[in-house]
């Protein structure tokens, strides 16, 4: 078993006499008890570092006391610099409310913030959410699905384009891009939807406050799903259990101290702002069909204290019970991570600093060894990136550079013209071709050939150059492609070889059969680019004029001070 | 359209004719009108949300609902689909999309019949008033509370009701709904006298010109579901859907259900429910 504090960052503030009449805006929010507010939380949670949690985690809501964080990766970021070892997570960012992009971006630097000890979540909002922001909620699992689609290209891919219903986007490549590969995602799991949607994506699912029953439905529906339909089999590290848990000396501290505190949670959560009636579009009718007692789920205005209590809603009494309650919630529930919110409501900061170290000194060492994956978890995808290793007996083939933007043919405009003359005896043919002066916006121009990297190898070129009368070329015609500066002085080798190699190649046009340029040359504006084959005279002259003559160049059209 | 703008409402009273409507308005893009049936007017609930979320929901009270004193003007369906007309009039609204329940569907088929000019697209959940050859309407007055009870709802035991957070357990035998729909029986008694069914209903439904989704409670007891299939055949552009587990008020029982199946089909989008759901004629 893993621990964690995880906190709502509830504001403590709220007076008791506001009745329902009042509308709950944040006239009732006074910044500078807010301030004390994180002070206090920010040292409850770098406090479980020094006593042996695991891990610290946040949320984020919006429009309400129950959670002044309304953006949770700046409180994560705030625990990241106050702790060296612990994981630090949110769980999570409202994705169909935030740019995919952005979420990325900040879950990549949190992560290289924290040396790679991020946990990245996702959940979908709550109804008042829906109604401030004006979605429209019966598209929120469309926009969550794209949403996260795309902060997974962007933690794993190194470039992409999206063509989504919500986010349209080109050519996305997030700096700093994360340590962790794959990088760990953690999400709410309650309705059938989300358990299909997170099982697929091996997303390790996540319960609060419900029955230890309504954790069992739903963990063991999220295991059938992920058996029978995705084939893997999830561990214990896949799922995770939060509750509120308060723990004093004696069980009658305890519920004494938690009583008034879940009445004033209870209390401010009941009150948004605007919602006339339960939102629809947010579940389906089968959302909730795998809980066998959805009536106990979560409490209602007069749920009394001790069923509270008794279904876990809770968990409060001294260390002893508190062991035993959690004992049999995670033997029954079977999941691997704990989250405890120790900060109930507005309990007193001292009173939650007390009920950690009590935690850690009296119920964590005996839950520790429980449910803890025998082998390494399924939950380790193969890496999204591949890796090329070089050495070894089998011959690799890097790829062709890709990202070339422009390819040079007979019918550019670069192309002077075609030639076939004697030099020195032999035949000579090719084109011509020169980098223009100025492109009509009135930029200088450059045209790179991409020489061999590490990655690729090299701009393509295609060549087939045909005689007058229609026949081959001896193989052993050697080709020189090269680009000179037309005032002298430069020149640049991009290809020098012979005939052969683009004659056997069946398709020069099929996916990554092309030849390659062997080095990288820069024509800039001014340069001439020159493919000529040479072969010894007899024959039929080579004739670039030839209908079945032709060549394609592979290259980067570089518009210099394009951006100035 | 976002949930900011079809969860506010604001209330409005219009006269037509001698005759004061109260009406509640909501949502945003082509009007709506929602008539209410057997589960009354006031709140806005829900479906209202839902419906307000594709479209400008005005939900009128039908006059003589608020303290069940019958307007003299006022002995049938077809009366009301006459006072509605003047409504929309009184509003300035000539197009529509029209959503009736129960009694409301009854309204709402006689107004899209006789209107079909004005109707863009018909939405009858669990019409009261369709008599198939050979049956006859469920005669209101021969039922008991209890005998009422097991005729509109599917399940009249303990429920729970899914709030925005969690449910709440609910006993249908004691909840406001129920005693909602069984005060609108009484006013439906003294107005109709009698006259349950419209024999006319199925003929003059064929004069329907917009394109109609006739959503059904499988359990329906005041109404039966073989009579949308009935309806279905005779309104030229009907889509049926049956909804299993649901009585006479399909859009509380089977809340989620029911609210995509309208809302695809007043989006004109792909029904993406359970394909045994929907029947097309």
């Amino acid at each position: 078993m893993k621990f964690y504090t995880f906190d709502e960052l509830t504001y403590p503030g709220v007076p008791a006499e506001i009745g329902p009449e009042v509308r709950f805006t944040n006239r009732f929010c006074d910044p500078s008890l807010v301030a004390q507010t994180y002070q206090e939380h920010l040292d409850e949670w770098a406090i479980c570092e020094d006593l042996g949690f695991d891990g610290a985690l946040v949320n984020e809501h919006h429009f309400t006391g129950v959670n002044i964080q309304p953006s949770c990766n700046i409180t994560a970021t705030a625990i990241i610099m106050r702790t060296r070892r612990m994981k630090v997570g949110v769980i999570g960012n409202i994705l169909p409310l935030r740019h995919p992009v952005q979420t990325a971006e900040e879950f990549a630097m949190m992560d290289c913030l924290s040396g790679g000890r991020f946990i990245g979540g996702i959940v979908r909002g709550v109804p008042y959410e829906y109604v401030s922001y004006n979605v429209d909620p019966f598209t929120s699992r469309e926009r969550l699905r794209e949403a996260y689609d795309i902060i997974d290209k962007c933690l794993h891919q190194e470039v992409f384009d999206y063509d989504g219903k919500y986010w349209k986007l080109t050519g996305v490549s997030i700096w700093p891009r994360p340590i962790q590969r794959p990088f760990p995602f953690w999400m709410p799991t309650g309705s059938l939807e989300t358990i299909e949607f997170a099982a697929e994506r091996r997303i390790s699912g996540a319960q609060v406050f419900y029955p230890t029953e309504a954790f069992k439905d739903s963990f063991e529906l999220y295991r059938q799903v992920a058996r029978e339909r995705f084939g893997w089999e999830p561990g214990f590290e896949n799922f995770v259990g939060a509750r509120l848990i308060h723990i004093a000396e004696s069980n009658a501290k305890a519920i004494e101290e938690a009583r008034e505190a879940v009445g004033y949670l209870l209390r401010v959560l009941g009150r948004p702002l605007t919602n006339p009636a339960p939102l629809p579009g947010l579940h389906t009718d089968r959302s909730f069909q795998h809980r066998k007692a959805v009536e106990r789920d979560f409490p209602g205005p007069h749920t009394p204290f001790e069923q509270m209590r008794d279904d876990g809603f809770i968990v409060c009494g001294d260390p002893d019970y508190v062991t035993r309650w959690l004992e049999n919630d995670m033997k029954t529930a079977g999941y691997g991570h704990f989250l405890g919110m120790f900060h109930v409501g507005n309990l007193a900061h001292e009173k939650v600093m007390a009920s950690k170290r009590l935690f850690a000194d009296r119920v964590m060492p005996f839950l520790r060894p429980l449910n803890i994956d025998a082998a390494p978890a399924a939950r380790t995808a193969a890496p999204a990136i591949e890796v090329r290793t070089s050495g070894g007996s089998r011959p690799s083939r890097l790829p062709l550079y890709r990202d070339f933007n422009y390819t040079i043919t007979r019918d550019s405009p670069e192309v002077i013209d075609e030639f076939a003359t004697i030099e020195n005896g032999k035949l000579v043919a090719g084109w011509r071709m020169r980098t223009p002066e100025r492109e009509p916006g009135g930029f200088p121009c450059q045209i790179i050939f991409a020489g061999p990297t590490a990655e690729h190898r090299g701009s393509a070129i295609r060549l087939s150059l045909k005689r007058a009368d229609g026949s081959d070329l001896p193989d052993d015609a050697s080709v020189i492609i090269e680009t000179l500066d037309e005032r002298g002085g430069d020149r640049q080798m991009v290809f020098q070889g012979k005939y052969r190699e683009f004659a056997r190649i069946p398709d020069q046009r099929a996916l990554g059969e092309a030849i390659a340029a062997q080095q990288r040359a820069v024509a800039n504006d001014r340069y001439l680019i020159r493919l000529a084959v040479t072969l010894e005279p007899g024959g039929s002259p080579p004739d670039p004029a030839a209908a079945d003559s032709f060549f394609e160049l592979e290259c980067f059209k570089h518009w210099v001070n394009v951006t100035a | 359209m976002g949930a900011g703008d079809a969860s506010q409402v604001s209330r409005g009273q219009v006269v037509v004719g001698d005759l004061t409507i109260s009406y509640m308005k909501g949502g945003r893009g082509r009007p709506l009108l929602y008539l209410h049936g057997l589960g009354g007017w006031g709140r806005w609930d829900t479906f209202h949300i839902a419906l307000a979320l594709t479209n400008t929901v005005y939900a009128p009270q039908l006059p003589g609902w608020a303290d069940g004193r019958i307007p003299s003007q006022v002995s049938s369906a077809a009366d009301y689909a006459r006072i509605m007309i003047g409504f929309l009039d009184s509003l300035g609204v000539t197009e529509v999309d029209l959503a009736g329940h129960s009694f409301g569907g009854w309204i709402a088929l006689r107004l899209a019949a006789e209107n079909p000019a004005r109707v863009v697209k018909l939405v009858l959940l669990d019409p009261l008033g369709v008599e198939r050859p050979g049956t006859r309407a469920v005669d209101l007055e021969a039922l008991d509370q209890e005998a009422f009870l097991k005729a509109a709802f599917a399940q009249t035991g303990v429920v729970a009701v899914r709030r925005d957070f969690g449910a709440e357990l609910e006993d249908v035998r004691s909840s406001p709904e129920f005693e909602k729909q069984w005060k609108s029986r009484e006013i439906l008694i003294r107005l109709l006298r009698g006259r349950y069914g419209d024999p006319d209903l199925i003929r003059i439904a064929q004069k329907v010109a917009a394109q109609t989704l006739i959503v059904w409670g499988r359990e329906d007891g005041l109404a039966a579901w073989r009579n949308g299939e009935a309806l279905a055949a005779a309104v030229p552009h009907a889509t049926l859907a049956v909804i299993p587990g649901a009585g006479h008020s399909p859009m509380r029982e089977r809340r989620e259900t029911v609210q995509r199946i309208v809302r695809n089909f007043l989006l004109g989008v792909e029904q993406d429910e359970d394909p045994e759901l929907i029947r097309r004629t």
